[in-house]
């Protein structure tokens, strides 16, 4: 059996909204191994995001464990929480988030800027990347003049930049057209391949579902795996 | 890319408000850099006023003619005889008693400040001058000067060799040819740029015989100096009299006038200024709140944020300092250009020491710019402290 990367147990996310209260996760178990393509899928609402962002450190659940390598991140920091972010997780974003005074390359160089890494290998990395995600020649343009497409394979490398263990994708395709959301999905499916690269989509797009192997959805806070 | 680059291109997004942002700390910076070079140049002033009387009590000099041009336009008319120095001399607690002659005269073709001194009385009244090199003028000699340390060392002179003075128009066909028997130091620009040479040569120089510039007196003691003065004053009345503490006291009025003025402008204009800075930012930081949860999300720590957020701020503060030293130093020196006009003068007893103008020093240039770089950082402080404590999945929500 695979290694799990992240596993998640009993997980359970309340708001409160006023008087209201929203149960966003109930009890949610969840795992994903090394070598996977996730997705979750689930009307608007239903906590897709939230368990996303629960995994990704970004957002603490008000019960249950995320265990990572065995160590539970919830019990973590802001400070540790944020190294977990920079060092195991890679976002990516439906609107792309890539930062518009930045170059392609400078954005990509950013996490690995804030991993303290010497400016020779950045250099070097954030080549390797770009030629991966096929975008050389826009090294040195800014989002405002890149596609749509381009910019989420930007988004892509940039996640990449410090090879995490996960990448977390919140619906990834919502903004591109088919042909570049078919690209997008070649290029995931192309680094999963090679790589080996974990990823986990909360997306509803047909063409995003047909590439994953797990698929899951979520109902009221209610995860369940379906067999697609 | 460095941090400083991205923080520069961040704000290049927003040129109109950022510059506006910037001004506002610019005026303040300004202003006080205004303030402090006009309180180094009264300072300069009040020192060479105090070293105008020497060892001197009082001086007697004409109010009418208090700055250089104004003496240039009126020829070199000597405006005090030597029947007033008289007068003076009998006065009841006057010690000593002795004329100056002062005047603008071509040393080896070079300009220079002159004074002319009546040696004896001189020495009696003002204590001599410090002597670094060779000796003073003798009591009775009439051929020798004795110049300040940077004339001397601008001549690359020896002691013993001779000097050519000529007298300026009108008197441009008088001149006079003496010998350097000694170098003195007062510290004081003007004077060390200067020469001190015998009253009737300077006379002669400018056919004024008989009439001085000033008088310097002495009292049989500190406590009479003040009934001296006024008697002086009463009997003279078109005479300026100066001692020590009406220097000081004139000047330190001017002095409080003048940081009250620019002072509270300045402090005024800083205050706005820092919240023209916090404004901004806190409107930078709410349209870029999905920048900063992004930022967060791929592993920004909360200190970066605070340091990227505080770098923006201290380059604000940065560029109103910067700004507002040049505008700061240009105003001053356009101030010092017309300062016969705007400013008071404030009379040294010389018609040589110029009007109080601004003077601008390397310290209080530095000084004013920290002045804008501290308003920047801690203006910025509370927007920083604000970004970097925003939630990612609130900020990332953010349209």
């Amino acid at each position: 059996m695979a290694e799990n990367i992240v596993e998640t147990v009993k997980l359970t996310k309340v708001y409160r909204k006023g008087k209201l209260e929203i149960i966003a996760l109930r009890d949610v178990n969840f795992e994903i191994s090394k070598g996977d393509i996730g997705c979750v899928m689930g009307p608007s609402g239903s906590g897709k995001t939230t368990l996303l962002n629960t995994i990704g450190g970004l957002d603490k659940p008000t019960k249950g464990k995320v265990l990572v390598n065995g160590v539970d991140i919830t019990q973590l920091n802001e400070s540790q929480l944020a190294s977990y972010r920079l060092e195991k997780i890679g976002f990516i974003f439906q609107f792309y988030n890539l930062f518009p005074v930045l170059t392609a390359f400078e954005n990509v160089e950013l996490p690995l800027i804030l991993a303290k890494k010497p400016k020779r290998e950045r250099k070097n990395k954030v080549r390797q990347l770009l030629e991966t995600v096929g975008m050389t020649e826009r090294t040195h343009h800014k989002p405002d003049e890149l596609s749509g497409g381009e910019q989420q394979r930007i988004a892509i490398a940039r996640a990449l930049a410090n090879d995490p263990a996960l990448i977390l994708a919140d619906e990834p395709t919502g903004d591109l057209d088919s042909e570049n959301a078919t690209m997008f999905m070649n290029l995931v499916r192309k680094l999963n391949q090679d790589y080996a690269q974990t990823f986990l989509i909360v997306t509803h797009d047909p063409l995003v579902v047909k590439e994953c192997r797990q698929i899951y959805m979520i109902r009221d806070g209610r995860l369940e795996k379906s067999d697609g | 890319m460095s941090a400083i680059a991205m923080t520069w291109r961040n704000l290049s997004r927003r040129k109109l408000r950022v510059g506006l942002t910037v001004a506002g700390i610019a005026v303040g910076v300004a202003l006080i850099l205004v303030l402090l070079s006009l309180v180094a140049g009264i300072d300069a002033q009040v020192r060479t006023s105090i070293r105008a009387l020497g060892g001197a009590d009082i001086i007697v000099y004409n109010a009418t003619i208090t700055n250089p041009r104004e003496a240039f336009l009126l020829g070199s008319s000597a405006v005090l005889n030597e029947s007033t120095v008289e007068t003076v001399a009998k006065l009841p607690n006057v010690h000593a008693v002795s004329p100056q002659l002062t005047e603008v005269v071509v040393v080896n073709e070079t300009l220079a400040p002159v004074w002319g001194i009546d040696v004896r009385t001189f020495n009696e009244t003002a204590g001599g001058l410090n002597m670094i090199d060779g000796k003073m003028i003798g009591e009775n000699d009439n051929n020798s000067a004795v110049l300040g340390k940077s004339l001397f060392d601008l001549f690359n002179m020896s002691i013993g060799q001779s000097i050519l003075i000529r007298a300026r128009p009108p008197h441009h066909n008088n001149n006079a040819t003496l010998t350097v028997v000694g170098v003195y130091e007062t510290g004081v620009f003007l004077t060390d740029r200067g020469l001190y040479i015998p009253i009737t040569v300077a006379q002669n120089l400018t056919d004024s015989f008989g009439f001085v510039t000033s008088i310097l007196v002495k009292a049989d003691s500190p406590d009479n100096v003040e009934a001296v003065s006024s008697e002086i004053a009463s009997l003279f009345p078109g005479m300026r009299v100066l001692t020590l503490s009406n220097v000081v006291a004139q000047a330190s009025q001017l002095l409080n006038t003048l940081t009250m003025f620019f002072g509270t402008l300045g402090i005024v204009a800083l205050v706005a200024g820092s919240f023209g800075v916090v404004n901004t930012m806190i409107i930078s930081i709410m349209e870029r709140t999905r920048e900063i949860g992004t930022l967060k999300a791929i592993g920004a720590k909360n200190s970066t944020v605070l340091k990227i957020f505080i770098l923006e701020a201290l380059l604000l503060g940065c560029l109103g300092g910067g700004i507002g030293i040049i505008v700061g130093g240009a105003s001053s020196y356009l101030i010092s250009e017309f300062s016969v006009r705007i400013l008071p003068a404030v009379p040294v007893g010389q018609r040589i020491t110029a009007n109080v103008s601004p003077m601008l020093t390397p310290s209080n240039i530095v000084l004013s710019f920290v002045l804008g770089l501290v308003t920047g950082v801690l203006a910025g402080i509370y927007p920083a402290w604000r970004a970097a404590r925003m939630k990612p999945v609130e900020a990332l929500r953010h349209g």
